[in-house]
């Protein structure tokens, strides 16, 4: 979903933009769970679709728009960064919300419970917040109010920017990322073994050749991984991939252009999702604990980004970059009817050289 | 007056006087010497090699070629076993080696990834030496082709150009026409792997011109193993074959020459070559084998772009999905359908064997004309494709009566259409215009300029 301006160091949805769905089927019956999930997604208004490709431990849809979006109604808005979980029945919406003043209606008999913090930057470090606070338990009869401290360590950090630049080669693009370092890694001492990343979707109209790439470096690629195929062969809506880039301040990834569907415009743009670019990091064994029970971690078993894809101990550092689209125009054929000049140009090759193998020259031979 | 006799080659006078005026002697002269021409192309083969290695290692565009990346990794799937990469056959499990085929685009026979295994063990360039050595050894049988065949065979006794020496100079000349060529030694070094097929087809060529019919049989069932096209090149050796016993008159009398025991068995080893070499892979790789190597070329569609102008055809009328595909007329249905390349390319170049492969002299003639139009009618075509039949212009030239003049226009031509092909698939390749139509436009031109260059080449050898 899209990303939303709230505090990142507490709040943690550095997904990429547009729709990711990710599902473990319940069934083995393809039709059954088609049938299933395009049923859940009519419900809060997304389309269905069979493009599904398979990822690290799900089936994992991803466009780079949200083309439709009907959960206005419920004061979900397009722009909130949100997470929708639906697990034997029952559907858990978590959504941002900015707004500063909310109204609660007390009910008999539901317990609810309201924070009010603030991140206590006199004590908290880029690594360790302490947000400070009261909690109010709305018991229906009587509010209690509780002064709270609570110590959280955040698996997203931010370390830099980045500038992601689609280089015009041909059908050849080329990735371009510079990355500047705000801050230096060496200060954090809960760190262990770090490594930089880029973590990508691209659409089925392109691909990264894994062979030339190299195992070292393409750590995972899921998706349909075909070299030859034009993309109106392909089924899976595009490529997961996750990269190990050098530990240098500027890398250069090329990727492939598919052939396309002719159309009339001779030409078909794509827009998809800049990479996300981080450096993972192992967390000392002892500051494991702080992370795994931070309330406001949003880190999933399944789920479409990147940190499923690393061990629990694992902390993040992104390079924040503007959220726009890469965009590139990919020459294809214009619809033309060749068929007759090909095969007058054919026939004539043909005349040309029957005429030197029957008439001409036999008897010479002889 | 005296009638001077109107050397076979006319090439050679013009070539001399051009010599003295561009003062290139020295450079021919070197040339001369088959020993510096072996030493010359050798070393230029190892600091190409080298040159690739540092290359590759400081530049974003690679010299190597991908195909040699494409046979390293097979290589190395096959030394590497692993649950998703074992050899399917049934010899495979019990060898315990892995699958070449587990790496993408590998349609190769089994041979080439074995034959550089030692890129694994040795050196990741061991192949491009392998390749470049082939390259060499083709070149020593082209050489000992033109002393000992070609090069007696169109001198005339009386002439000064028929003695030892002159042979041997004129073959060395000639073989450097392959050796140096720098699409041969261009294409070795940046691993393609033509120039194992090249020397299993000259060997193949050398067996049949010194009548060594069994090794030309078994030679053929390889090359035919290695890459499926040579079999063409069995058409021609059975007309040779049947007509070294006299021709009979009528087409009785021809059928009976291309049938009897000594074409049957010609026939029957090249085959039993070709299929056991086939049955082995077989056992060993399994089905992974057959599909790769054969029964995918069956239903390839060529929709990316190559000097054929089928490519557009075939890109054009892909079934698009979602498509409501309309009726198709008949005659549209027959343009599209693959037999339409198929058939003009088989019969052109069986025919061409049959017509002209009635005699030893003109074998490789038969060939090159064969493999020429195989390659123009071919449904794809890459530059290596080319390699396919100049190989055999060393053996041909000394054989065409044709000016400087003439030579120099088709070679022109033949360079100039690949030339206009080349600029306009670089502005789609590497600038991303939209050029398909331009590119269709001269595949065109490809087509009819290489139809043309090939008719003057067989007017040249035929008169």
């Amino acid at each position: 979903m899209k990303r939303q301006e709230v505090d990142s160091r507490v709040f943690q949805y550095e997904f990429g933009s547009g729709l990711h769905i990710s599902v473990v089927p319940n069934t083995r019956d393809e039709e059954v769970f088609y049938q299933e999930m395009n049923d859940f997604l009519d419900l809060i208004g997304l389309q269905g679709s069979d493009e599904w490709i398979m990822s690290y431990n799900s089936l994992y849809y991803h466009t780079p728009e949200v083309r439709d979006w009907t959960l206005e109604g419920y004061g979900i808005g397009r722009e909130s960064a949100l997470d929708i979980n639906w697990s034997n029945g029952q559907v858990v919406i978590k959504t941002l919300n900015d707004q500063a003043v909310k109204e609660y209606q007390q009910e008999t008999g539901v317990k609810k419970e309201i924070g009010v913090f603030l991140i206590d930057d006199e004590i908290s470090t880029k690594d360790d917040l302490v947000l400070s606070g009261v909690r109010i338990e709305l018991m229906g009869q009587e509010d209690y109010i509780h002064r709270t401290l609570f110590h959280i360590k955040p698996r997203i950090r931010k370390i830099g920017e980045s500038e992601v630049k689609l280089v015009s080669n041909g059908m050849h693009p080329k990735l371009q990322t510079n990355y500047e370092h705000k801050q230096d890694l060496d200060q954090d001492v809960d760190l262990e073994s770090c490594q930089k990343y880029q973590y990508m979707t691209i659409p089925k109209e392109f691909f990264l050749d894994k062979y030339q790439i190299g195992n070292n470096q393409l750590v995972v690629n899921f998706g349909n991984l075909d070299l030859e195929k034009p993309s109106y062969l392909i089924k899976e809506w595009g490529t997961e991939l996750l990269l190990q880039v050098p530990n240098q301040l500027a890398n250069e990834i090329e990727i492939h252009s598919r052939y396309q569907t002719p159309n009339n415009l001779g030409k078909t743009t794509i827009s998809f999702n800049k990479p996300i670019n981080f450096i993972a990091c192992d967390l000392a064994k002892d500051e494991e604990y702080l992370l795994q029970n931070n309330p406001f971690d949003n880190k999933l078993s399944i789920g479409a980004n990147f940190d499923k894809l690393f061990t629990n101990k694992t902390v993040f550092y992104l390079f924040d970059q503007p959220h726009d689209q890469l965009q590139v125009d990919i020459p294809n054929a214009r619809p033309t009817n060749v068929d007759l000049i090909t095969l007058s140009v054919l026939f004539v090759g043909v005349v040309i050289i029957l005429k030197r193998l029957l008439l001409k020259n036999k008897l010479k031979l002889e | 007056m005296r009638i001077v006799p109107q050397p076979v080659i006319k090439l050679i006078p013009y070539h001399d006087m051009v010599l003295n005026r561009l003062s290139v002697r020295p450079f021919v002269d070197l040339l001369a010497s088959f020993h510096n021409v072996l030493i010359i192309s050798t070393l230029l083969r190892i600091i190409l090699i080298l040159y690739s290695e540092w290359h590759d290692a400081h530049s974003v565009v690679k010299y190597t070629d991908i195909d040699y990346r494409v046979f390293s990794d097979a290589a190395r799937f096959i030394l590497h076993p692993g649950p998703e990469n074992k050899a399917q056959g049934i010899l495979g499990a019990a060898l315990g080696v892995g699958d070449p085929y587990t790496r993408q685009t590998y349609r190769y026979t089994p041979l080439l990834a074995l034959l550089l295994l030692p890129n694994e063990w040795i050196h990741i360039s061991f192949g491009k030496y392998l390749f470049a050595g082939c390259d060499i050894l083709a070149g020593i049988l082209i050489y000992k082709l033109l002393v000992s065949t070609v090069l007696p065979s169109v001198r005339k006794p009386s002439s000064d150009n028929s003695s030892p020496s002159s042979i041997i100079r004129q073959a060395s000349l000639l073989t450097s026409i392959h050796l140096l060529n720098p699409l041969v030694f261009s294409i070795s070094t940046r691993g393609s792997s033509e120039s194992v097929l090249a020397l299993f087809v000259l060997l193949t060529l050398y067996c049949a011109l010194e009548r060594k019919w069994t090794l030309a049989a078994l030679a053929l069932g390889l090359s035919t193993h290695w890459k499926i096209y040579p079999f063409i090149y069995g058409v021609a050796c059975i007309g040779v074959i049947g007509s070294e016993r006299g021709m009979g008159k009528g087409w009785k009398g021809w059928l009976r020459s291309v049938v009897n025991w000594r074409t049957v068995k010609f026939g029957l080893i090249s085959a039993a070559s070709f299929v056991g070499l086939n049955v082995l892979m077989y056992l060993i790789w399994g089905y992974p084998f057959l599909y790769e190597s054969y029964l995918y070329h069956l239903h390839r569609r060529d929709h990316r772009h190559n000097f054929s102008p089928y490519f557009y055809l075939i890109y054009l009328t892909y079934p698009f999905p979602g498509d409501s595909i309309p009726e198709l007329s008949f005659w549209r249905q027959v343009i599209r359908s693959p037999l339409t390349s198929f058939l003009p390319q088989m019969i052109l170049s069986l025919g061409g064997g049959l017509v002209f492969g009635r005699s030893k002299r003109h074998l490789t003639f038969t060939w090159f004309v064969q493999t020429f139009v195989f390659v123009i009618f071919n449904r794809v075509c890459t530059s290596q494709y080319f390699l396919w039949y100049t190989l055999f212009l060393p053996l041909l030239i000394p054989q065409l009566k044709m000016t400087a003049r003439w030579a120099a226009i088709y070679t022109a031509v033949w360079f100039g259409a690949q030339a206009l092909w080349l600029s306009e698939a670089y502005k789609l390749e590497f600038i991303g215009e939209h050029v398909f139509f331009g590119l269709w436009v001269r595949g065109l031109v490809y087509m009819v300029a290489h139809t043309w260059v090939l008719a003057g080449v067989m007017n040249a050898y035929l008169g």
